[in-house]
């Protein structure tokens, strides 16, 4: 297992030959609370090469929890959320998979990542053995809502993985702007 | 959280885990003691993968003879509601309901993120998916039981006069009514869609909104009952019967 940091990336195909499926694994823990709390949403974004989203049905989350045409699907509840990819079966016209979180926006005061303890991303195959961690760095993330955690993307015929940690003031409306999603 | 492999997925109604065969070779390690990392590959810029401590990391890796997503099927396309119920206006393209256009369809989308919201409603009825029911008057009487999610908050409930639905947790949601007052009610989704209903119609009935959530995805129609209908008998027209609250003397003992 590679733990990885905020912008760097690994060849997950080059150094991993015959690696067809791969298993990203999200998590987090929150300070407990008694009231409302920040529900973090994990969720999956498959774009073009104009980095948006292919359509509004290439979004994968719990409430839709495939793609069309099935290669990234929601598939199990370890970690917090377990996240299948195809990499053979991904459409051509991917270029690229970005995996994030989202503070649900509930009217009743929704959260930010404040609350959020630790978060990762981990990237293991398709029997489950662990092949990269990213651990999202702890920071002042009172006013972040929603983050990049990173990205899977094609290179030179194979794939790559990013880890990121980018976050969000605007939440999920920014996110819907950046990848041309209707949300 | 769960940490069992073996269990299905109840909640996706269409999709569960793979069930691997009976593993026939053994998977070739990350690290397989090489003496000395290879050179990357081509066009490889990052961290080297293959000098990986072959001892897993936290959370363990299940034992790969149960479940494992790597024999998936050649094709698993996911059949949508569109597809298995029949045609209906997207939330959205209708901006009245009435009884000429009584009924819309929220998408996926729409019905999972933030909270669907009813302005204009003078109460509000849940049943979820264990058929516990219950209700709140805006005036704040409660009768049933509420429904708590994880994330502490009520399933449905009424805020500021208007009707609330935590739609991260809408899987929970069997049903839900909302009694109009005597505003209009306006209906809005986090994406800005939203449509508005008189509460009454033509000849004078009381607007009821009937929310039924059908698999991902959740369906509003307009419905009229006579006007001096109070709750409860709003209720038992659409079948609800309130659920007793546990006594929390009980639970906390």
């Amino acid at each position: 297992m590679t733990s990885m940091v905020a912008g760097s990336n690994a060849a997950l195909t080059a150094e991993n030959p015959g690696l067809d499926t791969v298993l990203l694994g999200i998590g987090w823990d929150t300070v407990p609370s008694r009231g409302p709390q920040a529900e973090l949403v994990p969720m999956v974004i498959m774009c073009g090469q104009d980095g948006r989203a292919l359509s509004d049905d290439h979004l994968v989350f719990f409430n839709q929890i495939a793609s069309p045409e099935g290669s990234v699907a929601f598939a199990g509840t370890e970690d917090q959320e377990q996240i299948d990819v195809a990499l053979s079966r991904v459409p051509e016209a991917v270029s690229k998979i970005v995996v994030l979180l989202y503070v649900d926006p509930d009217v009743r005061g929704p959260g930010n990542f404040g609350a959020v303890k630790n978060a990762y991303l981990r990237v293991a195959d398709g029997q489950n053995r662990e092949l990269l961690r990213f651990n999202v760095p702890r920071g002042n993330t009172d006013k972040i809502n929603a983050m990049i955690l990173g990205e899977l993307y094609r290179h030179a015929g194979g794939w790559k993985f990013r880890a990121l940690g980018q976050g969000y003031e605007t939440g999920l409306a920014a996110v819907a702007a950046d990848f041309n999603l209707k949300l | 959280m769960a940490s069992n492999r073996s269990a299905l997925r109840t909640d996706l109604d269409y999709l569960s885990r793979r069930r691997k065969p009976a593993q026939t070779e053994s998977p070739r390690p990350l690290s397989a003691g090489r003496a000395a990392p290879g050179p990357a590959a081509p066009g490889s810029g990052g961290l080297t993968l293959r000098a990986a401590s072959s001892r897993p990391g936290p959370p363990a890796p299940a034992p790969p003879t149960q479940t494992s997503p790597t024999q998936a099927p050649a094709s698993r396309r996911t059949i949508t509601v569109p597809e298995r119920v029949f045609p209906a206006p997207a939330f959205g393209s209708v901006r009245q309901l009435d009884e000429a256009n009584p009924v819309v369809r929220l998408d996926a989308r729409q019905s999972a993120i933030g909270s669907l919201l009813v302005v204009g409603a003078r109460s509000v009825t849940w049943e979820d998916t264990h058929r516990t029911t219950g209700a709140r008057h805006t005036e704040g009487h409660m009768a049933g039981t509420p429904v708590i999610t994880p994330g502490n908050r009520p399933l449905a409930d009424m805020q500021d006069s208007s009707g609330i639905i935590s739609l991260r947790h809408v899987r929970l949601l069997r049903r839900a009514l909302f009694i109009a007052g005597e505003t209009p009610l306006t209906i809005g989704v986090f994406d800005g869609a939203a449509a508005a209903v008189a509460p009454r119609n033509d000849d004078g009935l009381r607007t009821v909104l009937y929310v039924s959530r059908i698999g991902a995805v959740l369906e509003l129609r307009a419905e009229y009952v006579p006007a001096v209908a109070d709750d409860p008998t709003v209720w038992a027209m659409f079948g609800f019967t309130m659920t007793i609250p546990l006594d929390q003397r009980v639970l906390l003992r």
